[in-house]
């Protein structure tokens, strides 16, 4: 399980001749959960593992687009473009479009506060999953019709 | 055919093993979410899931853990968009 920023150890700061003369310190201090490192003309650098970094950026493209999807669900205006990243939700009609956003919101949230971003990954693959189907009509239909018999049964 | 043959093959394998785990491919094997994650099986309605076999191929199937069973649904070996 990766650990929250909150849960290792505080953010260090170091100055820029630093990185030469403690190089170690500032690498192991970076792999600990981020390096502060103040250049000499006052900018400060971050220096953090780049799966953290990947992470809060992923995060932060799902929350914008979460909102743009709370926005598109409280208006009208319902042209793909306006769901950003979430343009394969227009498929699905109004009731089901609330149905992922209120689905996504527990998940978010919890990635968001630092805990494993897997569930709010799967639950986004299946949606997407699910939209690539219900935009087939013949499929749709398909797998939704009610069987008495199977094609096949796998005993386990 | 005779690789549709062992495709099937090895799919019945991972149905009666681990239907319902994601771990090896977590984008390529899931359940079916919103209008379509459930479905109606005699008098049970079962969770649905769907497996991309390969790029172009995918199955359709019902687990139902109280039965042990799993229900093949449909099985489509081409891409079903490339069939219109």
């Amino acid at each position: 399980m990766r650990h929250t920023r909150d849960m290792r150890s505080p953010v260090k700061t170091f100055q820029a001749t630093d990185v030469a003369r403690r190089s170690r310190e500032v690498l192991d201090s970076g792999q600990a959960g981020g390096t502060l490192i103040r250049d000499k003309d006052g900018v400060v650098l971050l220096l953090a593992p780049a799966e953290d970094i990947a992470r809060q950026e992923e995060l932060a493209v799902v929350a914008a687009d979460f909102l743009r999807l709370h926005r598109v669900i409280a208006t009208d205006e319902r042209d793909v473009g306006s769901y950003g990243g979430f343009g394969w939700v227009s498929v699905f009609d109004l009731e089901d479009q609330r149905r992922f956003a209120a689905e996504l919101e527990a998940p978010l949230l919890m990635a968001l506060s630092g805990g494993p971003v897997e569930q709010l990954r799967n639950l986004i693959d299946d949606w997407r999953a699910t939209a690539e189907v219900w935009a087939e009509e013949e499929l749709r239909a398909e797998l939704q019709e009610p069987l008495d018999e199977p094609l096949a049964d796998v005993p386990l | 055919m005779a690789a549709e043959a062992n495709l099937m093959m090895a799919e019945r394998g991972r149905l009666r093993t681990r239907p319902m785990d994601r771990s090896r491919n977590p984008r390529r094997t899931g359940p079916l979410a919103g209008p379509l994650a459930t479905r109606r099986i005699g008098n049970k309605s079962l969770p649905q899931w769907q497996h991309e076999l390969t790029a172009a191929g995918r199955i359709w199937y019902c687990p139902d853990k109280d039965e042990r069973m799993v229900w093949v649904t449909k099985v489509a070996l081409a891409d079903p968009r490339a069939t219109e």
